[in-house]
């Protein structure tokens, strides 16, 4: 899952950034609304977190652009005036969703899983395939009723895939939304980690889920 | 979850609680007048007033007016007395040698029952007089011919014997020639008396009483009065309606401002009262009442932007706060991180702390100027001393700070040492903040005829000229970051010295601060 920062106060970014990475999250800062467009216009994320009030372009115009743009990404807004007008102005000016300053880290977190639970058909945080839990609140993951202990950068593959569940993934698709890093998708990294997710999750089972589809990705599925 | 609540409802919760018991509840905008309002005053005094003028009016109507029909009944009995007493004298004059005339005259005259006396003969003379004697009409009238020892010549045909001993009573010679008019009580009744002499044929002096009820007169009167006392409380009870209703009339603008000022609420000071319906003297009313208003919308308006500053230049710290501590109780931490973490809610604490300080600073400047103790300072070597403090600050971007002083000048201002101190500071410090690390930041002083010019330039980011207008706005951080109120406080100061601050316009390069002061 990635999730475009928008914030020009550092400290802010810096401690939503490194907390957000513990959960598992890939994250890009944007400190100004420029960067902020630009960022969004490259790249393709699950999520953007803006705070208003941002140098060069105002947050409530970035958010007006990024929809201009027919870019449905879910936004969820943040900052430090908490009058209804500016929510209102907020929410009218195509964001999804409004947590204002000082926030609840833990809060914070709930309202990205609810924003991107709706973008999915089922609404709950335990995904399955066959006989295999996904569970996106702490991070368990479950085969024929065994946890399986996955690495951080395991879990995140896996439930990139899983949201992705019977549709096929990409490499580019997996390098932009699992790993933080910029790095090259044409390196092996990305089937090196999916060799590491096949080895806990499907050796010894009967049935395979995570399948290769040549020349283009992977697909998991039952 | 429960944080969002917590921190949404408390707003929603004041909008109601506002509105639910809000001490000025929609009531009447006027209630029926009572003993304290104007209307049952204005009634009051007017119906007062009223009664007092109808009083004494009615009380001059009635002594004029029983003046007036008195003198008409004197008037009418002296000329009833002068007809009788002309028609004696026309007859015995005229027939002055006929024996028994005078007799026969008082007895035609005065009892007007007699016949006409029977003769062969009638002359012209004795056809006129009896004419004469049937125009006058004693019917009204009692009158009494006498002598002056009291003996009764002749009564008019109505006289009764009680009468008669009244008259005896006040039988005496009027004073000289005039006519003698007195009241007598018959009987419970009041009767007007005149007593006039009248010199019989030998110069021998009777006396005539007339007399004429006067209860027809008071009558009169006493009806009209009746009329006049009791038309005077109808007069007084509709005065007092129509005071009422006039009062309610002229209060009707009041009515209006009151339903008007009703209306104005905190949330909405914009409403003002419109004067053009109203009289001219409610005009004074209305504009201290919409000044008022206007000073309070502004007071207002000056609160609620003051506060909402204040509490987001508080949020940013407080975010970081909340979000540094979370994350670190999130899960177990080395002991590094943990120090990280105390590191950076220290320094947030200490923002905090600088935002609160510099706030109570710029209140108390702004509400007690009394505060400040000003003294001659020595310009050139002050500054120099503050240049030596800001060089330990600038030490850490490795900068220079430079002090061009005019040669040999003897600047003197007067000013409080502490506050001006903090004036150049804040500069010297906002010029740290955006100068290059290695840079430079110049200090330049240059005397004018009465005052003193002192530049502070560093070659950092140059101020957009959209910021420059707004540079010393309190709150307002251009994207330095700082809690904007460094260069607001620095402008007061140089306000209260009786000096100003300018930015420079379009430098080349960085920022220039204009500090003049006056001189002594």
């Amino acid at each position: 899952m990635r999730i475009l920062l928008v914030e020009d106060e550092e400290k802010i970014a810096s401690f939503l950034k490194r907390g957000l990475k513990e959960h598992k999250f890939a994250i890009d800062v944007a400190p100004d609304g420029e960067e902020a467009l630009y960022l969004a216009d490259v790249n393709t994320y699950d999520l953007v977190i803006l705070d208003l009030g941002i140098p060069k372009i105002s947050g409530i115009n970035v958010c007006k652009q990024i929809r201009a743009a027919k870019n449905p990404v879910p936004i969820l807004i943040l900052t430090a005036r908490n009058a209804v007008e500016d929510r209102v102005a907020g929410l009218n000016s195509g964001a999804d969703d409004y947590l204002s300053k000082p926030f609840s880290f833990v809060e914070l977190l709930a309202r990205i899983r609810a924003l991107l639970r709706r973008e999915r058909k089922e609404k709950t945080d335990v995904m399955k395939i066959g006989d295999l839990e996904v569970n996106m609140l702490n991070h368990q993951v479950l085969r024929n009723g065994k946890t399986i202990p996955l690495t951080s950068r395991e879990y995140s593959l896996l439930e990139y895939m899983m949201l992705h569940a019977n549709q096929v993934v990409t490499r580019t698709m997996i390098s932009e939304h699992v790993w933080n890093e910029e790095f090259n998708s044409f390196s092996n990294i990305i089937d090196v980690h999916i060799r590491y997710l096949r080895k806990k999750i499907d050796d010894g089972f009967k049935s395979k889920l995570i399948h290769t589809i040549r020349g283009t990705g992977y697909i998991i599925k039952e | 979850m429960d944080l969002k609540a917590n921190s949404s409802i408390p707003s929603g919760e004041q909008v109601t609680l506002s509105k639910n018991n809000s001490p000025d509840s929609p009531k009447p905008a006027f209630s029926p007048p009572t003993l304290r309002s104007i209307r049952f005053e204005m009634s009051a005094i007017f119906t007062v007033i009223l009664a007092a003028i109808l009083l004494v009016f009615s009380g001059v109507i009635y002594w004029i007016l029983s003046t007036t029909v008195y003198t008409e009944l004197d008037h009418d009995l002296k000329f009833q007395t002068q007809e009788i007493t002309d028609n004696i004298h026309l007859y015995i004059t005229a027939k002055k040698n006929e024996a028994g005339s005078f007799e026969y005259a008082l007895k035609t005259t005065i009892a007007q029952g007699a016949k006409p006396r029977q003769r062969w003969w009638t002359t012209d003379f004795d056809r006129r007089w009896q004419r004469k004697i049937e125009q006058q009409d004693l019917t009204k009238v009692y009158v009494n011919f006498t002598t002056l020892a009291g003996q009764s010549l002749q009564t008019s045909s109505n006289m009764s014997q009680d009468m008669l001993a009244l008259l005896k009573k006040n039988v005496r010679l009027p004073p000289s020639s005039r006519d003698d008019l007195y009241n007598i009580n018959f009987n419970g009744r009041t009767i007007r008396m005149i007593n006039s002499s009248f010199k019989g044929p030998e110069d021998q002096t009777y006396l005539l009483q007339v007399g004429i009820w006067q209860d027809p007169t008071i009558q009169l009167v006493g009806d009209w009065m009746n009329k006049v006392l009791l038309s005077i409380p109808v007069i007084l009870f509709l005065t007092f309606f129509m005071g009422g209703l006039m009062a309610k009339r002229i209060l009707r603008p009041m009515e209006k401002i009151a339903v008007l000022a009703q209306n104005i609420t905190q949330e909405d000071l914009s409403k003002r009262v419109e004067s053009e319906d109203f009289y001219e003297e409610m005009d004074p009313v209305i504009e201290s009442f919409n000044g008022m208003i206007a000073r309070l919308e502004k007071s207002f308006h000056h609160i609620r932007t003051f506060s909402s500053h204040i509490a987001h230049e508080l949020k940013t710290p407080l975010t970081i706060l909340r979000g540094e501590t979370e994350l670190a109780l999130m899960s177990t931490r080395t002991p590094q991180e943990y120090q990280e973490t105390l590191k950076t809610n220290l320094e947030e604490i200490q923002t905090m702390l600088k935002i609160i300080e510099d706030l109570l600073y710029f209140t108390r400047m702004e509400h007690h100027p009394g505060n400040f103790k000003f003294e001659a300072i020595d310009l050139v070597t002050y500054l120099r001393e503050i240049r030596e403090q800001g060089l330990i600050l600038a030490s850490e971007k490795n900068l220079v700070i430079n002090c061009k002083m005019p040669p040999g000048a003897n600047i003197t201002v007067s000013g409080d040492p502490v506050h001006l101190k903090r004036l150049f500071f804040n500069l010297i410090q906002n010029a740290i903040k955006y100068s290059p690390s290695g840079g430079t930041i110049d200090i330049v002083v240059s005397a004018q005829e009465g005052k003193v010019i002192v530049r502070i330039i560093d070659y950092g980011r140059s101020i957009a000229p959209k910021d420059a207008e707004k540079i010393f706005d309190l709150f307002y951080s251009g994207e330095g970051g700082g809690n904007g109120m460094g260069l607001s406080i620095a402008l007061a100061l140089a306000k209260v010295h009786g000096g100003t601050i300018t930015v420079a316009d379009k430098p080349q390069r960085g920022a220039e601060f204009i500090v003049t002061l006056p001189t002594v």
